[in-house]
């Protein structure tokens, strides 16, 4: 008995189950200095704003993090962080109401501006551009810039704060440079890559953003097509720079193929505007072509954008034609279609969907057959995250989908990702790397960061 | 001796393997009772985050009671309590698949009374009813929340009804055989309760606080041959074959609310029907020493697509030493250990896959079992 006990208690000793976690390896890579150059995802836009909050969870530095775990020694990645606080100012959570519709409210209190200037003439109606505090460490590794366009790359004088005033001013772009410095954001990407040993990369959706999110009420930053052919031509150029003519290794994630798998249009399809209001109501919109047109919400590609959705149904006064005023509920009524800014109309979203789709083709025929360099989110083959959210995912049994705040994955703004969309992203690009490369790099456990970087 | 009992009568847990093997015990009222202790430990190790977690040491506590006593030459009746099923699986709080399972644990009490009825000098057979009893928790986190202490807990009771039959037969003194089978047994938990703690009052009425739980436990059907051979006056060995009817386990599903289908959690199992071999030697080394061995091995039931946390089995080889001290030919001490071996399994999780709770990993499971009783006859 006693020798039955001993024995048992030794053998509790010798035959623990342990396992040993195989060491994480580069393999062929090497992160020392790994370099991240894109636009909102890469830099950590969360929220509808930059902040410090949203930048500790940028796609940039969550990839930098866990390829300092494969190359052994700690992360050197450096952001052009913002000061604590407001940053550009964000979006909060007000309500989400039973019928699933989301209502933000923005955060500016506190917001950090070295200047403003409320430009009449901005994109989608007038606009206050804002110059916000400059990065302590000019050209860091993380070059993203939030809405930085590949039609603009070549734009001299996109970041100098002297041009405020003009009407492709990006402030995110003058943070990252000297004060008064005129380098195109090519010039910067190409001197802040010029030593770089891995590189990830994500454009596309910084072309579309301001045209998608002002209703197609942006002229300035219309797809057409000789932005199209523009972007086509300038994401070589970049990318040449970024892989230094094929030389260097690195990963490129792109924008979603189909816009309308982001919330921001999903959330204001017809099917689900619909459920925000009666049965029996029909939307009514304001078309683009042929021009203010008034019909009913088409089935298919009209989408209402937030800010439409916040007034849906809603009892407006409006001024009648003949005289007098009435109360009409917006966006079902003829009399009150839905503003022509608060829609993204199906001809407003071919565009859209034009320009994305010819771009990721051209990346994707660029990385395949020049630069030999995987990339994730393809139409076809290998891992698409956007493809697979808007199916629901779970994760380690969490699920992640494209519904407000429940979902997880996308952040307030409804396109730009939450920190655990963010770790989700990342470890799709991680696999590819590791699948691409023969690296052996761990994956974040998306379940253990916040659901929102403001929390 | 690894479990090897359809044909091996000179443990009284027979009644439980094989009932039919009842009757042809000695006129003696036996009675044996006894404790043990199963300790199943499981490391993981995740695939993609190569983040290792170990399982809690959590002994589950198991016992047998088995009595026999024979009314007159060709007839007696026995009763067996035992714990054949059970499991407690507690992974740390804040572990990977923590939103799959924190902890998982269910104890079954069978109540077999048995009767067995001699044909002849060789030949007995025998039935049992099987009233079983089961207790069960189950808790994941609500991981979709930033707070940790967000969780589910699952508690509940169930009962369900069964039966055994068997049949036993020897050649002469040298040779016996034996072949049983048991039924199904279903376990109906009715009045299990919801437990939902610390949701964000966001989603307060996505989940009562606490709400009635429905659910039901699948044991599986089993028919075991088996045989023990008189080597020598001295050895005896046994083989056993059992084949469990896993196949019925289609699903795990947890039922929460009054109305069906108000809230559902379901976890695939899709088992397959599994097969168990044993082997066990006996050699009676003194009139106060017996000493056994056995060796086993288990076939999982589980595929390798729903290996869950709850459970992560493999197919065991297992080695069990035993001992009898009889203090007197009438009383024994019985201690006995047995250590099983599962071979790693490996899950994939495909996220995609949004219905299956799963988490990408590697398991490896050893599993112990001692044991201590006192057997008396009178």
């Amino acid at each position: 008995m006693a020798f039955a006990a001993l024995a048992g208690s030794l053998a509790l000793t010798s035959c623990s189950p342990e396992q040993t976690a195989p060491a994480p390896n580069a393999g062929p890579l090497d992160f020392s200095k790994h370099v991240a150059v894109g636009d909102n995802y890469i830099a950590g836009y969360s929220d509808g704003g930059l902040t410090l909050a949203g930048q500790q969870y940028s796609l940039g530095l969550l990839l930098d993090q866990q390829f300092a775990m494969a190359a052994g020694s700690p992360s050197s990645f450096t952001q052009p962080l913002m000061p604590a606080g407001t940053g550009s100012g964000y979006l909060k959570l007000r309500e989400l109401t039973p019928a699933g519709l989301l209502l933000t409210s923005r955060v500016t209190a506190g917001r950090m501006t070295q200047g403003s200037y409320i430009n009449p003439n901005a994109c989608g109606g007038p606009d206050t551009a804002f110059v916000y505090p400059r990065a302590t460490n000019v050209v860091p590794r993380n070059l993203g810039v939030p809405f930085i366009r590949l039609t603009q790359i070549d734009s001299v004088g996109l970041g100098n704060a002297a041009n405020l005033r003009k009407p492709n001013f990006n402030p995110f772009l003058e943070r990252l440079l000297p004060a008064g410095d005129n380098r195109s954001y090519l010039q910067l990407v190409t001197d802040g890559t010029a030593n770089a040993t891995f590189f990830t990369f994500s454009m596309g959706l910084g072309d579309v953003l301001p045209y998608l999110l002002a209703g197609g009420e942006c002229n300035s930053a219309l797809p057409n097509t000789a932005a199209i052919n523009l972007m086509k031509a300038n994401v070589k150029k970049i990318l040449d720079k970024v892989t230094d003519n094929g030389k260097r290794r690195g990963i490129i994630c792109l924008a979603p193929y189909s816009m309308n798998q982001l919330p921001i249009l999903d959330r204001g399809s017809i099917t689900r505007a619909q459920a925000l209001v009666q049965a029996t109501d029909t939307i009514y919109v304001r078309g683009s072509i042929p021009a203010n047109v008034v019909r009913p919400m088409a089935a298919k590609d009209d989408y209402i954008l937030p800010s439409g959705l916040a007034q849906l149904g809603k009892a407006q006064t409006i001024t009648l034609p003949g005289g007098g005023t009435a109360s009409v509920r917006y966006g079902v009524d003829k009399r009150n279609p839905l503003s022509r800014r608060d829609v993204l109309d199906l001809n407003e979203y071919s565009r859209v969907n034009q320009a994305i789709t010819t771009i990721n083709d051209e990346i994707v025929r660029l990385a395949d057959a020049v630069y030999k360099v995987p990339v994730i989110n393809r139409s076809v083959g290998g891992i698409n995250v956007f493809d697979q959210v808007s199916k629901r995912i779970s994760v380690n049994g969490v699920e992640y989908s494209p519904e407000p705040v429940r979902g997880n994955f996308y952040s307030l703004d409804q396109y730009t990702l939450a920190p655990r969309g963010t770790a989700i992203m990342a470890n799709a690009m991680i696999r590819e790397i590791n699948r691409f490369y023969g690296a052996s790099i761990p994956q974040l456990d998306p379940n253990t960061l916040p659901t929102d970087s403001q929390r | 001796m690894g479990g090897a009992s359809t044909a091996y009568i000179r443990d009284l847990a027979v009644i439980y393997y094989n009932p039919g093997a009842l009757a042809q015990l000695d006129s003696l009222t036996h009675v044996s009772v006894g404790g043990l202790a199963n300790m199943r430990r499981t490391s993981f190790l995740g695939t993609d985050s190569r983040r290792l977690a170990d399982q809690e040491l959590s002994p589950l506590p198991g016992g047998y009671l088995y009595a026999s006593h024979a009314i007159n030459d060709k007839v007696s009746v026995g009763l067996s309590v035992n714990t054949p099923y059970g499991y407690d699986t507690r992974w740390p709080s804040d572990w990977e698949g923590r939103s799959v399972v924190q902890q998982a644990r269910l104890n079954t009490l069978f109540v077999q009374p048995t009767a067995s009825v001699k044909i002849n000098e060789n030949f007995s057979i025998g039935a049992g009813f099987v009233y079983a009893f089961g207790k069960m928790t189950q808790q994941y986190a609500l991981g979709q929340y930033d707070a940790r202490d967000v969780t589910a807990q699952f508690t509940g009771t169930g009962s369900g009804m069964g039966y055994n039959v068997g049949l036993y037969g020897k050649t002469a003194d040298k040779l016996a055989f034996g072949i049983s089978y048991r039924s199904p047994v279903t376990l109906k938990v009715k009045d299990g309760k919801a437990t939902y703690n610390n949701v964000p009052a966001l989603d307060a009425g996505r989940y009562a606080p606490s709400a009635k739980l429905r659910t039901e436990f699948n044991m599986p059907g089993a028919l075991a041959v088996g045989m023990a051979d008189n080597v020598t006056k001295k050895l005896l060995v046994t083989f056993d074959f059992t084949l469990s009817a896993w196949s019925r386990y289609d699903s795990l599903t947890f039922n929460v609310g009054d109305a069906p289908g108000l809230a559902t959690r379901t976890a695939g199992r899709r088992y397959e029907d599994a097969m168990a071999f044993r082997v066990g030697g006996e050699y009676a080394y003194s009139d106060m020493f017996t000493f056994r061995v056995g060796a086993s091995y288990d076939e999982t039931p589980i595929r390798d697509e729903f290996i869950t946390p709850d459970l992560p089995d493999g197919n065991k080889l297992g080695g069990s030493l035993g001992v009898s001290v009889f203090f007197s030919p009438k009383l024994s001490v019985d201690a006995a250990y047995q250590y099983e071996h599962a071979a790693d399994r490996t899950s994939r999780a495909n996220q995609s896959k949004s219905s299956v709770n799963s988490v990408g990993g590697t398991y490896r499971t050893r599993v112990h079992t001692a044991a201590l009783g006192l057997s008396y006859s009178f």
